[in-house]
């Protein structure tokens, strides 16, 4: 029996060939999700858009990861752009936070140090009355000395 | 408890960090917001005063217990706390190997703990998710669903023999 290669594509279905089903069968724009991959609509034009699902560009958005919140078509986002964390909903970037004890001010959370295969690691979404609340973090591997610095962010949003 | 997002809060500019920590994972249980896979401790959860979200004490301290605030850490030979499932009146707590039940006791405790799973759990973050009271989740034998506290294989055979780690 030939070894089997795990290749985790989420629900996106590149591979549905495989079942006969209508699909991909080849990945020409992927961005990194949790753990896997997901396609995306590159532009140039502009770092994101609403219309037509995520659209990013290549040039600057390197990891994205979406959650559906509410009961519509609403995504929260987190990605990575010019080495920030950004966060937002349907890719509209939130620009500023408060802070309430927590001791992280300022937005966007800027890495300390450019390096590379920076990418959103874990990324969470729930909701209650009038919020919605996000945990957030990235991973990011220097180059020299190879170290995996982890990056991370919680809070929230009234709705 | 879910609400529906408001066309007029798309493109809303700002959020609030309530607390200095980060974690995995979170979900919603009853008048709590809670967290798991801490990163001070990734073996623990933690939760928001009752009815407020935006409010973090730190737990083990008299503002946390008068506001029902606090912290539950679990047996390490389970792996990290990836991923958390809750409704109104209970939650699951996913462990890479084990899953537990949380209720509600108010008191001193005020969220009761219980292992149930000590094989099955989700084997990373991201590998969850919730439909109404149905939570799919993927461990490192296959994919399962857990729906009142039964677990069932629903990758058992092909699914898992294709996908499965």
């Amino acid at each position: 029996m030939a070894e089997q290669v795990r290749v985790d594509f989420l629900n996106w279905r590149p591979d549905a060939e495989d079942v006969f089903n209508q699909g991909l069968v080849v990945a020409t724009n992927a961005i990194h999700d949790t753990e896997g991959w997901k396609p995306v609509h590159v532009k140039t034009t502009t770092s994101f858009s609403t219309t037509g699902g995520l659209e990013a560009s290549a040039a600057t958005v390197t990891s994205l990861v979406a959650k559906p919140i509410g009961t519509g078509t609403d995504l929260m986002c987190a990605w990575i752009s010019n080495n920030t964390v950004q966060i937002g909903v349907n890719g509209v970037t939130m620009t500023s936070a408060g802070s309430v004890g927590g001791g992280l001010t300022g937005y966007p959370l800027a890495f300390a140090t450019a390096g590379t295969d920076q990418q959103i690691s874990f990324f969470d979404v729930c909701e209650n009355e009038g919020f919605v609340f996000f945990v957030v973090e990235a991973w990011q591997r220097q180059a020299s000395p190879l170290t995996s610095v982890a990056l991370r962010h919680i809070g929230y949003a009234a709705i | 408890m879910t609400s529906k997002i408001s066309p007029g809060w798309i493109g809303s500019s700002s959020y609030v960090v309530p607390i200095n920590v980060g974690a995995l994972a979170c979900t919603t249980f009853r008048d709590f917001i809670v967290i798991g896979g801490l990163t001070t401790n990734r073996y623990a959860i933690r939760w928001c005063s009752i009815g407020d979200p935006t409010d973090w004490p730190e737990p083990a301290t008299d503002d946390a217990r008068a506001k029902q605030a606090g912290q539950e850490s679990f047996p390490s030979e389970h792996g990290y706390v990836t991923a958390l499932a809750g409704n109104d009146f209970y939650m699951y707590i996913f462990q890479e190997n084990a899953i537990s039940k949380g209720t509600y006791v108010g008191g001193d405790i005020v969220i009761s703990v219980d292992i149930f799973e000590e094989d099955r759990g989700c084997v990373r973050g991201g590998r969850l998710v919730q439909v109404d009271d149905m939570v799919f989740f993927e461990s490192d034998r296959g994919f399962h669903m857990l729906l009142n506290d039964q677990i069932t294989d629903i990758g058992y055979g092909k699914v898992d023999d294709s996908y499965g780690g």
